[in-house]
């Protein structure tokens, strides 16, 4: 087995100077095998809100989503089918962490299968999200569903190398 | 109002974060029962494995993993899995393999399961290693998951082999073996 090598860059790292409804990191280079997003943040106003992620500026109805939710009035489980983006939560005026992986992002061969993980307040949640796409995914759109993001919140998207 | 990045994206435009390491990379050219990472170097904390699986069978099937080659009864394992509508949990103690996750059948061209295991300690030899585990299926078998497992060994993981149940990995898939530093 060969010695290890990093395999880990941080591709783009975005505080939010100012509130803004939508980030988008585009020209997104295929040389990693993954993507890991990782977002710290708020929006400015409202509860239980959420974000949509949407790939290669595709709004078609080709994102499928399970998710897993828990929080202090208890548990549940939601999917949604063919849907025009994917969507995470819960957002709110408290900062919350969303830990985003995208596995073989720039596969040409396979649907974009990616797993999220949110923390915020009291409530914790699992995703798993397909794009059924086999193209890589070049751009990566987050949108506000309501309201906006606020100042202060980061967003960090790292690559991940598997050669 | 948009907020387009729009301008990185080069390869190496970041610093690499040395302390995340590859180790080994297996792509599947063909269909096979099982994957193992031989020959694990000690020199790290934690592992990750990061899978993109499926099987070449229209069942959905198990996916399992043994460590340092033992077949003996020394694992344990606990999951929580939303399944669309419902969540379920289950446990199993005392069995000849770790549970790992459910993964995605050929019954949906070009659909692939994402999973990522974390091995924490790995190669310390005064503990018995915990894993945990963080899986999905969306789409057609709908499964999110958050799982965990024991191996009752103090012994430092030196291989890890991922099995299926009863059949094959399919070609294209691809199993990443990361090393974190500590």
């Amino acid at each position: 087995m060969p010695a290890g090598v990093p395999a880990m860059v941080a591709l783009a790292n975005l505080t939010l100077g100012s509130a803004q409804s939508i980030v988008t990191f585009s020209s997104i280079s295929g040389s990693y095998r993954d993507l890991v997003l990782v977002i710290n943040g708020k929006i400015t106003t409202g509860t239980d809100s959420a974000f949509f992620i949407t790939l290669n500026s595709d709004f078609g109805n080709n994102y499928n989503d399970v998710l897993m939710t828990a929080d202090s009035t208890g548990f549940g489980s939601t999917s949604v089918a063919n849907a025009g983006a994917s969507t995470v939560g819960r957002f709110d005026t408290n900062d919350g962490v969303y830990v985003l992986n995208f596995l073989d992002y720039s596969a040409t061969d396979k649907h974009k299968t990616f797993l999220t993980r949110s923390n915020i307040s009291t409530t914790v949640r699992a995703y798993a999200h397909r794009w059924a796409n086999t193209s890589a995914v070049t751009s990566i759109r987050v949108a506000a569903a309501s309201s906006t993001f606020a100042t202060g919140s980061t967003f960090a998207l790292y690559g991940v190398s598997s050669v | 109002m948009p907020f387009s990045l729009g301008f990185w994206a080069a390869a190496g435009a970041g610093g690499a974060v040395s302390d995340f390491e590859l180790i080994e990379t297996v792509n599947l050219t063909g269909s096979a029962a099982s994957v193992t990472f031989s020959n694990v170097p000690s020199n790290y904390r934690h592992l990750q494995i990061r899978v993109t699986a499926r099987t070449d069978n229209t069942t959905s099937r198990a996916f399992w993993l043994r460590f340092n080659a033992d077949s003996g009864t020394n694992y344990a394992y606990h999951s929580l899995v939303g399944t669309g509508s419902t969540v379920t949990a289950d446990t199993g103690s005392s069995t000849n393999r770790m549970f790992f996750s459910e993964i995605q059948n050929s019954s949906v061209s070009s659909a692939y399961s994402a999973l990522i295991l974390d091995v924490l300690d790995y190669a310390n030899t005064s503990k018995n290693k915990t894993v945990r585990k963080l899986w999905g299926l969306p789409g057609s078998l709908n499964r999110i998951a958050l799982t965990g497992g024991l191996w009752t060994s103090t012994s430092a993981i030196t291989s890890i082999t991922l099995l299926t149940n009863a059949d094959n990995f399919a070609t294209g898939s691809r199993f990443s073996l990361y090393g974190i530093k500590g």
